[in-house]
């Protein structure tokens, strides 16, 4: 069966239809969630709350972007997860650095010591940086620079305009280049903004 | 540092130059940012670092999920249990009182307008038995087996015609009359007028009059037929709605004591 297909089947009340669509999305939105929320166990929550929501709404699903509405509900939960939380946000850079719940995926085989902890570094150091956004510009550079989606997509999902949109992913890379360059040291130095060479036009 | 170049010194906004990175932009504007960023080294440094950043931010490795999301039965059935349960408890007492009210009109119809017309033809046809003083024991005694016989025959088959029970009523009493004269008594009486056979609609007899010599023939009634059909299917209906309020009823208060 195709997405659609599977959609009407679960809309009917086939749960194994569902639970073909939640094996297809649920890589992308727990990580949508564990970038938004900064936490594993989060995470797991807002995605699993997030499919449970989706199931009994499915109701009120009109046809559009089974992608974007499904992303929906998980942003929409995670919000409101992080307001009961309300964690995080004011932690500092150093304490991020040693927490374990900051970590990266399992080492890629033959990858170094030296390569893994750089790794291992730099992504406890982004995570910290979305960290430190409003959850309205960290959900928008979440989907549009590490998931990847597209204006539309993200218009889509959050429920905003094209314009909203542009803005306040402008507002959100403007802070994220700030936070990153203040901590400039703990970045490969590859990574360094003041390194950045301008582009040939 | 970082903003060497504020934006508010160029033509060219923050916004503009990371739709810019993202090719999101309408043909005029890629084409003036390109211009703008031609002659404005400054620009190109902003572009530079914006891109940066975004290239960091897409160093976010996807984290693998710790766990499959699929939905059990068990999170998910009671929320449809209790969305169907809702539903049906609102349709209950809604039903209950359509059904009720169906009852209540059926059984108006049946007491207040068909029963009533269909009974009266028995009660004016009791009169005409009683009329009939009987004039000895002998007439005592076929008075008392014509009521009976009236009686039974109208219970069973109401709907027979009144002309053939009159038929078998006088043919009883002619009977029992020449019992009597034998000098036979009451049980074997019985035995006999048992054992003749029952007549079936046999026409009125119209040619040679039998010789009645107790009493004289009782006027007969005007054949009434009893209309009790259109009854039969209200007494189902009736039967039916009362069923059907009684489990509304009781469905209606098991799923309230339920929930």
């Amino acid at each position: 069966m195709n997405e659609q297909e599977l959609v009407q089947a679960a809309k009917a009340g086939d749960l194994p239809a569902f639970n073909q669509l939640v094996l297809k999305y649920q890589s992308l939105a727990y990580n949508v969630a564990y970038r938004v929320m900064g936490q594993p166990d989060l995470a797991a929550d807002a995605t699993q709350d997030a499919f449970i929501k989706a199931y009994k709404a499915l109701d009120r699903f009109r046809g559009q972007s089974f992608k974007a509405w499904l992303l929906r509900i998980v942003t929409n939960t995670c919000y409101d997860m992080l307001r009961a939380a309300k964690r995080r946000s004011t932690d500092s850079l150093d304490d991020v650095l040693v927490s374990p719940e900051h970590s990266v995926r399992l080492t890629d085989p033959g990858e170094g010591p030296d390569a893994h902890a750089e790794r291992r570094e730099l992504a406890q150091i982004l995570q910290w940086a979305l960290s430190q956004l409003p959850p309205e510009q960290r959900m928008v550079v979440v989907l549009s620079d590490v998931q990847g989606m597209s204006y539309d997509e993200i218009a889509q999902t959050m429920g905003i305009s094209l314009g909203t949109v542009k803005s306040r992913l402008s507002r959100a890379r403007g802070k994220l280049r700030v936070i990153l360059q203040a901590h400039e040291e703990h970045l490969p130095p590859r990574y360094r903004l003041k390194n950045a060479t301008p582009m040939s036009s | 540092m970082i903003f060497s170049f504020p934006s508010s010194r160029s033509s060219i906004s923050d916004e503009l130059l990371s739709a810019y990175i993202d090719s999101e932009l309408t043909p005029a504007d890629r084409a003036r940012v390109e211009a703008a960023l031609q002659a404005q080294p400054a620009l190109r440094r902003r572009l530079a670092e914006l891109q940066m950043t975004v290239d960091l931010m897409a160093q976010m490795e996807p984290m693998p999920v710790p766990r499959a999301f699929v939905l059990s039965e068990a999170q998910v059935q009671p929320h449809r249990e209790r969305r169907r349960i809702t539903l049906w408890q609102r349709l209950l007492p809604a039903a209950t009182a359509v059904a009720a009210i169906a009852l209540a009109l059926v059984l108006g119809l049946d007491f207040g307008g068909v029963v009533a017309p269909a009974s009266q033809p028995q009660i004016a046809f009791a009169p005409a038995v009683v009329e009939e003083a009987p004039a000895s024991s002998t007439e005592a005694e076929v008075e008392g087996l014509r009521t009976e016989d009236m009686a039974a025959p109208m219970a069973a088959s109401p709907s027979e015609p009144m002309v053939m029970k009159e038929v078998e009523v006088e043919k009883k009493v002619e009977l029992t009359k020449e019992v009597a004269a034998m000098g036979i008594t009451r049980a074997q009486e019985t035995a006999v007028i048992t054992s003749e056979p029952t007549p079936t609609l046999a026409p009125r007899p119209t040619s040679a009059p039998q010789p009645s010599p107790t009493f004289t023939p009782r006027p007969t009634p005007v054949p009434q037929p009893a209309p009790r059909s259109p009854t039969k299917p209200l007494r189902w209906l009736e039967g039916l709605l009362a069923v059907l309020v009684g489990v509304l009823a009781w469905a209606t208060w098991r799923s309230r004591r339920i929930h």
